[in-house]
């Protein structure tokens, strides 16, 4: 028994030495890793950040000016700014947060850098987010793309609620960049689900609607909503066939 | 049984009694509670906090004592915002009172919550430092932090080129 008990102690002396030892040797290494580039008498203690501290609380700073402001302050800083920056870029999280806050700027700096990868599926919630809160620069930006590959299926709901939240500028924004086919998409999406002011938004849009086509969507929006809600699409509809 | 307080020493010789609730709000203390159980209940020494920081980390345990574990507390936000950026907004009125303090302190208590790894508050003190460097310029940091500029005319230009504004933006 006595043996247990002093096998614990020993083990958990020692455990607590090592951590000490280690964390004392990191303090060290840290402390004169960063000495030589702290004016003696200015506050060298709030200089000792290590690497990885640094690295979380570059996490948090998310505005592309403030990464270039950190990043010229140290050779430490740079590499740890230019780290976090880099290691987040593949789950475009930047990017969401930028299109969310309608940082152009950034967002063009984002979709050149190599490391964002813009074919991927993920790519219709920076332009989802960036419909709905109406930043239309942002959306041509993205629609705009010639490597962003979207279908208007994709998106629909997103474009949908843009409309119906106001953000009308966005929603123009993305059916100026989409092709035709896209457009022409859009629209019978738009009717299916009874979006008659959104389709008619998207039939003053250059796209092909054929005579057939035409005529089968006045038919079924005469049996969809009330007239008043139908009414702007169906002339729409008659003064496109002229 | 366990007693339901634990003695800590600090870097500067003090023993502080602190309850076994808070003390495992630290995983570093709580690792050490578990490699040594059945050991006699000595103080744990920890010689990189001093006794004016451990009481506030202490006061911060006291306040978010009631808070899920930060595991959890990831989950439930997963469900919602799972592709947000990391917010560095501070919600809580108590923390932003909290962290209202010299940046000296500040840096000390981000040093003790890193060593003892209680993450809530790592967590709020980085928000709280990154919160400080937004809308700076390279030389207020520098002022702020004390460090010196090692940087060459060239590393620089070549930083701006790389990451900086380009005349067609807006």
């Amino acid at each position: 028994m006595a043996m247990i008990i002093a096998g614990g102690m020993k083990r958990a002396t020692l455990s607590i030495f090592q951590r000490q030892q280690s964390t004392a040797m990191r303090s060290f290494f840290s402390y004169f890793s960063l000495s030589h580039k702290v004016h003696p008498m200015e506050v060298p203690h709030c200089a000792i950040l290590q690497d990885d501290i640094l690295f979380h609380i570059f996490g948090f700073i998310t505005e592309s000016s403030d990464w270039l402001q950190c990043m010229l302050v140290c050779q430490q800083w740079y590499h740890n700014m230019s780290w976090s920056v880099q290691s987040s870029l593949p789950s475009k999280n930047p990017l969401f947060h930028m299109a969310m806050k309608g940082n152009l700027k950034a967002t063009r700096r984002l979709l050149s850098l190599p490391r964002v990868d813009v074919n991927g599926q993920r790519m219709k919630v920076p332009l989802a987010i960036a419909l709905c809160q109406g930043h239309d620069g942002i959306v041509t930006e993205l629609v705009r793309h010639p490597h962003i590959r979207l279908e208007s299926d994709d998106i629909a709901v997103a474009v949908a609620s843009a409309w119906s939240l106001g953000k009308r500028k966005a929603v123009r924004a993305y059916f100026n960049g989409l092709p035709p086919r896209g457009r022409s998409n859009a629209f019978f999406w738009a009717v299916a689900v009874n979006q008659f002011e959104l389709a008619t938004e998207i039939l003053q849009q250059p796209f092909h609607l054929d005579e057939r086509e035409r005529q089968m969507v006045i038919e079924k929006v005469k049996f969809r909503g009330s007239r008043s809600k139908t009414s702007k699409l169906t002339k729409a509809l008659i003064n496109r066939g002229k | 049984m366990a007693s339901e307080s634990i003695s800590v020493t600090t870097s500067d010789d003090q023993t502080i009694q602190l309850s076994r609730k808070h003390a495992q709000m630290s995983q570093t203390i709580n690792s050490m509670l578990e490699d040594s159980v059945g050991a006699d209940q000595e103080a744990i020494p920890l010689p990189n906090v001093s006794s004016e920081v451990l009481k506030k980390v202490i006061d911060w345990c006291t306040h978010h004592e009631n808070d899920p574990a930060p595991v959890e507390k990831v989950k439930k936000l997963n469900k919602k915002r799972e592709y947000k950026a990391k917010n560095s907004t501070i919600s809580d009125e108590w923390d932003k009172n909290f962290v209202n303090a010299e940046l000296r302190v500040i840096v000390d208590i981000l040093l003790a919550a890193n060593y003892l790894d209680v993450k809530g508050l790592f967590e709020l003190m980085c928000k709280h430092i990154a919160n400080e460097l937004k809308g700076k310029t390279p030389d207020q940091i520098r002022e702020r932090f004390g460090i010196q500029d090692d940087l060459t005319e060239e590393d620089k230009a070549a930083m701006r080129k790389a990451w900086g504004a380009t005349k067609n933006d807006s």
